[in-house]
């Protein structure tokens, strides 16, 4: 596993080198605009021009592994006549760098394997294979970037100007690859045990993070596999974490079905626990997705779920968002007859098995239950607090503001996932429950008198 | 291709642009032989930004080519250096296209040739070659205009007075997907 760093403004003193900028190596990516930082080189200068450290590696990697430990500079301004790199320019040495925690000195170094960088726009450093020697888990990753202006005896200073702080998809970063092979869950996991069944491989790569980790607490053993993946990827913002989950296990996968790639996630993680009980299936999905990721307002949690499913899926139509929720859970507990299941008192499905739990038998509170489910998974107590979470969550989370089409996209998120067609039944919610009044409809006569021709009005 | 020039005028301006296949249109002045120092007249250029990478010398040329341009610069004064640390840069810059090496993002395709004398010492690179000078060869006289020595104090003025320009804001060839606020983005 690869950690990401992302090169940052925020000014990071270090007591191994006098750098020209001394700043931050961060997991958290850049949130608006870029900033840019400069180091000017009069004719035949050289500099040691921008040091990144300060990056809180996970405490068990004490010994770092054999990888290619990377540096990807944006350089965005440059002299014609400016060269740099972690390496060696003139007097300055440049270099990949473990550096103890308190950096006052360098414990190991590495210079990257290409040449010197000239020119601007995106330079990978590399450091080829390297595996550093065994250190203290405290230990952190430093680059540092040398720069040179060539002796041409031109006059004035030239610069290498680079960005930091980059929100979009190409910043500059520096890659930390130590973590010994066989710890990343999904790649090693499955290729071990040459599981090629989407379900089982997911099954397997959960049960490995969660056994290795010693965890018994189902909640914590997804929370561990979630955090595993986002703290991959570097991710941190709450909902792209949940995301970058589903995505990075559906996409590993080859799945591109919408709500199988929800589907299948949750399937493989409850079966990773060895869940049976279908209620504690579908709290484990609600639970898994926001408790990781640090959620714990009630809406907000719903909301985070909710976005993460369709925003993974690329789903943006309102009512599909909604639908495909909807969709995921009833799958999620093996429903089939959708109608027939959810709203069938005394049936095999959801209804029975959430309205037996809650003590409920009419139909209508049978729909009212699914929801009343999610409401249970986030904590909610009070019987319309919940059902207004949930109307909340829905249009919330997929960005409706006007209330009367909030409250029918709602309605046609319920109907749609039960697979309502015919307009009577969307409209009552399903006519097997709707029984007219047996009684024929007679309208009482009127009794009518025409008024008499020709005769003026009585006033 | 985009270029990005500054005139040496003693009330320096921001850059100005020109595409490089209008380049030879531009105002020429001869060799500053006799005079010294910047004065308000256009045609001494003070600097040449392409992609972020910006050019200070003696000399310049632009070339227009398929997708880009070839930049070339070159310190060949006797009465500012001796003939060993003659120096010469000619960089070919392409529109910016995917590399795979980044990831399938956006990126720069720039090379160089650096002829140089004897008394200089530069360093090649996987994208920078070193050549003698003796090997370097006059770009076509229309491309070709001069630049002039200024005092340092009127130097840095110059500087002062651009506007960072970095590789991202060449836009050309780049799909509008990939464009906002006008730099290049993924």
């Amino acid at each position: 596993m690869a950690i990401t760093f992302f090169h940052r403004s925020t000014a990071v003193a270090s007591g191994v080198h006098v750098a020209t900028h001394e700043v931050q190596h961060s997991q958290t990516q850049g949130s608006s605009a870029t900033t840019l930082v400069s180091a000017g080189h009069a004719d035949g200068a050289d500099t040691l021009a921008f040091l990144f450290s300060s990056t809180s590696l996970p405490d068990s990697f004490a010994d770092w592994a054999s990888g290619d430990y990377q540096c990807v500079i944006d350089c965005t301004v440059a002299g014609a006549d400016m060269t740099y790199g972690l390496l060696t320019l003139g007097g300055s040495a440049g270099h990949f760098a473990r550096i103890n925690a308190a950096r006052t000195s360098d414990l190991e170094t590495r210079t990257q394997a290409e040449g010197a960088f000239s020119g601007t726009g995106l330079k990978t450093a590399t450091t080829g294979t390297w595996d550093p020697s065994a250190g203290a888990a405290s230990d952190e990753f430093e680059c540092l970037i040398a720069a040179r202006r060539a002796t041409t005896g031109g006059h004035g200073n030239q610069s290498v100007t680079i960005e930091v702080d980059d929100p979009g998809a190409s910043p500059g970063r520096s890659i930390w690859d130590g973590e010994a092979a066989g710890t990343n869950y999904q790649e090693t996991a499955t290729d071990d045990v040459d599981v090629s069944d989407t379900v089982a491989a997911v099954k397997v790569a959960t049960q490995t993070v969660t056994e290795a980790a010693d965890l018994t607490d189902l909640v914590a053993r997804v929370a561990s596999a979630v955090r595993s993946v986002s703290e991959a990827t570097g991710i941190t913002d709450l909902v792209t974490v949940a995301k970058a989950v589903t995505i990075e296990v559906t996409e590993s996968l080859g799945i591109t079905d919408d709500v199988q790639s929800q589907l299948l996630i949750t399937e493989a993680v409850v079966e990773a626990l060895g869940i049976t009980d279908t209620v504690t299936k579908v709290s484990i999905m609600g639970r898994s997705v926001t408790e990781p990721v640090g959620v714990t307002d009630v809406v907000a949690r719903v909301i985070a779920s909710a976005r993460s499913v369709s925003e993974a899926v690329g789903i943006t139509d309102q009512a599909t968002v909604a639908k495909a929720i909807q969709i995921v859970i009833s799958d999620v507990v093996g429903l089939t007859d959708d109608v027939i299941d959810v709203l069938t008192p005394g049936g095999t499905g959801l209804f029975e098995t959430v309205t037996d739990l809650v003590g409920a038998t009419d139909s209508t509170t049978a729909v009212k239950m699914i929801q009343v489910e999610i409401a249970d998974t986030v904590g909610l107590t009070d019987q319309v607090g919940r059902l207004m979470v949930l109307s909340r969550a829905i249009v919330e989370s997929i960005g409706i503001t006007d209330p009367v089409v909030r409250i029918a996209t709602a309605v046609r998120a319920l109907i749609e996932a039960v697979g309502i067609t015919d307009t009577v039944s969307t409209v009552f919610v399903g006519t097997t429950f709707w029984t007219p009044d047996p009684v024929a409809y007679t309208p009482a006569p009127v009794a009518y008198t025409p008024a008499a021709p020709d005769q003026p009005p009585p006033w | 291709m985009r270029i990005l020039y500054q005139w040496a005028t003693v009330s320096p301006s921001d850059w100005s642009e020109v595409d490089s296949a209008d380049w030879a249109s531009l105002p020429v002045r001869g060799l500053p032989v006799l005079e010294v120092g910047a004065n308000s007249t256009p045609g001494w250029v003070n600097a040449i930004n392409v992609q972020g990478v910006s050019f200070e010398a003696d000399h310049y040329a632009v070339e227009d080519i398929p997708n880009g341009c070839k930049v070339t610069v070159w310190n060949d004064d006797l009465t500012d250096r001796p003939a060993t640390e003659f120096y010469a840069a000619e960089w070919t810059f392409l529109t910016l296209a995917p590399d795979e090496t980044v990831g399938g993002l956006y990126n720069t395709r720039q090379s160089q040739v650096v002829y140089v004398g004897s008394g200089l010492s530069i360093e090649s690179s996987p994208d920078r070659m070193v050549k003698p000078w003796a090997e370097f060869i006059l770009p076509d006289s229309s491309l070709i205009r001069h630049g002039i020595w200024m005092s340092d104090i009127d130097f840095a003025l110059t500087v002062e007075s651009r506007t960072p320009k970095g590789w991202r804001e060449w836009t050309e060839g780049v799909p509008e997907g990939n464009v906002v606020d006008g730099r290049v983005v993924g």
